[in-house]
């Protein structure tokens, strides 16, 4: 390991290291409120860094480390600005929301941070192991914080979110097992040429077990990125967790089961059997995503629960990128990893402003049904303003990055033959639009019976504004993200 | 990403957009918004005349003032332009929407609670309206479709009446549905010709082969605009919306976004899949005879004066529908009288029914009623708003020197020799027509005044001048068709030129 290998390994490096800073500072420094600025500065830090990562351009050759445990590419970079973005931003825009646990605020910035390094880890793991062992570093932070407000609805989420995380992983890792036995390897460009030598000429005795290792995985990443039928999780922990939580949860942590599923999707499946159509499979789990989320959602009462139906829906949009990637035309591969990044990076900026103008309001442990949003319109115009751009994003109205998102993952659907997929999905987004609207309506259109006063302090504000401005920016002017999601698809597809 | 064009249909298009930001971000003071907005509509009328006048119905370019931007996203396979501009079929419209645009901040000087939003959001509607009406990508034309969404849904849900919510609610969600379609439409085509350019469509459709068989595709389009023109089964969002709206805003629905429908079945289903469509031709007129005869009888039975324009809507659009039908003819001349008599049609019902809900929305501001029993001798009380809407109504039922003559004659004549059958059945819907429309009269503006209509005022001149620039350009266009009608046909004799060359 060389200073260069730590040069590249520089932010999560800094996460790490500012995570436990927090927790050293804590013991000597009363103060409570240095923790989130040394939270801030370090993920601030680890940001600019990625940044320079980004334009630095650097050649493949150099780019494996750790006895290639971690590939350096374009494809982790982003998903690393991605994730590290949004802890930042859930990080300033809780900055209100966070006195509620004042007692535990420490924990709560330094678990924050681990978990971020987890995720960071996660988008450029190139071994399968690395890979298992990043999920637990993202997933076992995650649930400790979600019970963080020790009350038994917040326990009781996260005894369940620590069963299911449990099992999936436990599912995942017999996968990635099986793998190893059949190839020998956990690397996974190693697992990759050693797949295609096993299966050219039309080799069919390693079906079955492939048959299983497809499952396998696709079930443990199933449960991690909430896709129908490894759905039930979803909204009790996103109801019971702290609103910061959910939001992490919802953004961050299925960035990162992406980028996993991204990469292994691309690297490992298609290097199969040709007879197995995953695809296929992907394509059904996608389907019933979407239409499972969307409906459940309309029935909700809760702010927090319809969004992990409608999080659950988005996962099936995402997962038509997924099933584009089966197709394996080059070109396709490369547009469908673009594009799944471009609707994640929109769906990040979305969902986060969503969950931070909720949290604005709901300061406190109350409860989150959306009736209490009704006549926010009056009475806080601006977090209204910035939670309707959010839900008309959601809906996929121009003109905002929601839009562009929907319309270019349909299009590379629609390209690689899943065309009865975006049918699906379309009618989908039409469902969708009457839950997501009916947010707008309630906060414009009813009268709330008591005119409350919402005092939101400054950062919060600072943050749902700016990334508003950013949904409708990247709606008008989608071009240098496009670009910047083809470089990174680019760079994993290389590989293959 | 290079700008290429005059920039003239930017700026008309954007000028509005522009003016909401303004409008929502500085202007605090009520009063002016409201000149402001009146200011940008008033620009955007004069731009609109000035492009009208100086257009060249000659010029070989089927299409002028193009503006656009290459590569506005993209992606080695997914390529979108920015690109506008105007012919002979897109510009009547673009005009109409000015008018209407024009005619619609007047009648909405009287709004009080959340003007600056109010305005906001109808400035926001126009930009999404003359951009469906500019865009020659079919992904612009997409974008800009739904965009009209967003303010259509606020405009009737915070400020209309009666059930507004559910109404708003069902308008935009039977218009995603119906986009819903639209978009695998405008995909299909994108993955068989590599382009979403509308200007080189019509040629390349012809020699590429398609990924989903044209009928197919043509009925996914023919759907999604079915649902906004509307044709019978998908009407029934449109009562509601525009009973529910403010005033202001169910004459631009009625005027403008229902001929969203037919420019669309024009411009894209006729243009890119002839063969489906003269295949076709028999449910365009099917569908319009039903329109007709059925929109009109449930008219008749109306006692709201509101739903009783907004089912006679229904009942016009059909005649779109029959006119559009004539595109089976052998002869090329009676396919363009046809298509230039539905696209009139579009026009003059958009200044016609406009000029018809402006008169019954300022009439509801006065008497707080529309229910017709209730109302009656009127015309004592209100004579310059009893002259509009009589003038307005003897143009919708099609008397001669208004302009819902010529749209009528045009349509009738051609889709006679094509389905003689359907045009009788169809003719006989302007007699409908004409009794609802007298009958509306008779009831409403003449016979014993009501007791409580006694101190009734008359309308204020904003209102006057708002309803007679409408009744102007009624009779202008009904005394000299010619204006318009050479405008739609030059714009549409190229769009049939397509197949003989």
């Amino acid at each position: 390991m060389s200073i260069n290998d730590l040069l590249i390994l520089f932010p999560e490096i800094m996460v790490i290291v500012t995570g436990l800073s927090i927790l050293i500072i804590d013991l000597f420094i009363s103060n409570k409120r240095i923790l989130p600025l040394v939270t801030v500065l370090g993920l601030f830090t680890a940001l600019l860094f990625l940044i320079y990562q980004m334009s630095s351009g650097l050649t493949i050759d150099e780019s494996s480390l750790l006895n290639s445990a971690i590939v350096f590419d374009q494809f982790g970079i982003l998903y690393k600005f991605i994730i590290t973005f949004c802890s930042l931003s859930i990080i300033i825009g809780s900055t209100g929301f966070t006195k509620s646990f004042n007692k535990f605020s420490s924990e709560f910035y330094a678990l924050m941070l681990f978990s971020t390094s987890g995720m960071m880890f996660l988008s450029s793991a190139s071994e399968l192991i690395f890979l298992y062992l990043s999920i637990e570093l993202t997933t076992l932070p995650l649930i400790a914080l979600s019970a963080i407000h020790k009350t038994s609805k917040s326990t009781e989420s996260s005894l369940k979110f620590l069963i299911l995380a449990a099992v999936s992983s436990a599912i995942l890792l017999y996968g990635i097992v099986l793998l190893y036995g059949l190839t020998g390897t956990t690397d996974i460009q190693l697992i990759s040429s050693t797949l295609t030598d096993l299966f050219k000429n039309g080799e069919t005795k390693y079906i079955p077990i492939a048959l299983i290792i497809i499952t396998l995985i696709v079930t443990g990443f199933g449960f991690k990125i909430s896709a129908v039928p490894f759905q039930m999780w979803t909204p009790d922990v996103y109801e019971g967790a702290p609103i910061p939580i959910t939001t992490f949860l919802s953004v961050a942590s299925k960035t990162a089961a992406f980028a996993a599923l991204i990469r292994i999707s691309t690297l490992i499946f298609p290097n199969l059997s040709q007879d197995i159509s995953w695809g296929q499979v992907i394509a059904i789990i996608s389907a019933l995503s979407m239409t499972v989320g969307n409906f459940s959602a309309i029935l909700q009462n809760s702010f927090k629960r319809m969004m992990a139906y409608s999080t659950i829906a988005h996962a099936g949009y995402l997962l038509i990128g997924i099933s584009a990637i089966s197709v394996g035309v080059s070109d396709l591969i490369t547009n469908s990893i673009s594009t799944m990044t471009f609707y994640l990076i929109g769906y990040c900026l979305i969902n986060m402003t969503a969950f931070i103008s909720v949290m604005c309001i709901l300061n406190t442990i109350e409860n989150d049904s959306i009736k209490k949003l009704s006549g926010l319109g009056k009475s806080s115009p601006m977090i209204a303003f910035c939670l309707a751009i959010s839900m008309v994003a959601l809906t996929g109205l121009p003109p905002t990055i929601g839009f562009i998102g929907k319309l270019y993952l349909f299009s590379v659907g629609f390209d690689s033959g899943f065309d009865w997929l975006v049918l699906i999905a379309l009618l989908n987004s039409v469902i969708a639009a009457y839950y997501y609207l009916r947010v707008v309506k309630v906060m414009y259109l009813e009268t709330s019976s008591k005119s409350k006063v919402f005092s939101v302090s400054l950062m919060p504000k600072i943050t749902i504004l700016s990334l508003t401005i950013f949904i409708i920016l990247f709606g008008v002017i989608p071009g240098p993200i496009v670009d910047i999601t083809i470089n990174a698809a680019e760079s994993i597809s290389i590989f293959r | 990403m290079d700008f290429n064009g005059s920039g003239l249909l930017t700026l008309l298009i954007f000028l509005p957009l522009l003016g909401a930001v303004i409008i929502s971000s500085i202007i605090r003071k009520d009063n002016i918004v409201r000149y402001f907005a009146l200011s940008i509509v008033t620009i955007e009328l004069i731009i609109s005349l000035f492009i009208f006048f100086s257009f060249d119905k000659n010029s070989t370019q089927k299409f002028q003032l193009i503006d656009s931007i290459n590569n506005w996203i993209s992606v080695n396979s997914f390529n979108v332009q920015y690109l506008v501009g105007i012919d002979g079929l897109s510009l009547p419209l673009l005009l109409l929407c000015s008018i209407l645009m024009f005619v619609a901040v007047l009648a909405s000087w009287s709004i009080s609670s959340r003007v600056s939003e109010y305005f906001t959001w109808l400035l926001v509607l126009q930009t999404a309206v003359l951009g469906v009406f500019c865009s020659l990508d079919l992904i612009m034309f997409f974008l800009f479709w739904e965009l009209e969404l967003v303010p259509m849904f606020f405009l009737i849900s915070i400020w209309g009446a009666g059930r507004k919510e559910y109404s708003a609610m069902k308008f935009l969600l039977y218009t995603l549905f119906g986009s819903a379609f639209l978009l695998i439409g405008i995909l299909a085509i994108y993955f068989s010709t590599d382009t979403f350019d509308m200007t080189v469509l019509p040629t390349l459709m012809k020699s590429s082969i398609l990924i989903l068989p044209s009928t197919l595709i043509f009925f996914m389009f023919l759907l999604g605009f079915s649902i906004k023109l509307p044709v019978f089964p998908f009407h029934t969002w449109l009562p509601d919306a525009h009973t529910d709206a403010p005033t202001a805003v169910s004459v631009i629905l009625a005027g403008v976004l229902l001929k969203m429908g037919g420019y669309g079945i024009i411009r894209i289903v006729i243009t890119l899949f002839e063969e489906p469509s003269i295949a076709f031709a028999y449910i365009f007129a099917l569908l319009g005879v039903v329109n007709i005869i059925y929109g009109a009888l449930i008219t008749i039975q109306q006692k709201d004066l509101k739903r009783l324009i907004a089912y006679s809507s229904i009942s016009h659009m059909g005649y779109v529908l029959l006119g559009i039908s004539s595109i089976a003819a052998t002869n090329t001349d009676q396919v363009l009288l046809g298509l230039t008599g539905a696209s009139m049609q579009m026009f003059t019902h958009g200044t016609i029914t406009g000029l018809l809900f402006l008169c019954v929305g300022i009439l509801y501001d006065k008497t707080h009623t529309r229910y017709i029993p209730d109302l009656g001798g009127l015309s004592q009380k209100m004579p310059l708003l009893t002259i509009a809407i009589i003038v307005g109504g003897l143009a919708s039922l099609g008397l001669p020197s208004t302009s819902g003559f010529i749209s009528e004659l045009l349509i009738f004549l051609s889709a006679f020799n094509v389905f003689p059958i359907y045009t009788i059945i169809g003719v006989s819907g302007i007699v409908l027509t004409a009794g609802y429309i007298l009958w509306m009269i008779q009831r409403t503006f003449f016979g014993p005044i009501n007791q409580r209509f006694e101190t009734l005022s008359g309308v204020n001149s904003l209102q006057a001048l708002a309803m007679y620039l409408l009744v102007l350009s009624i009779l202008i266009v009904g005394i000299y068709p010619n204006i318009i009608t050479s405008v739609f046909e030059s714009g549409i004799s190229n769009i049939i030129s397509i197949p003989s060359s």
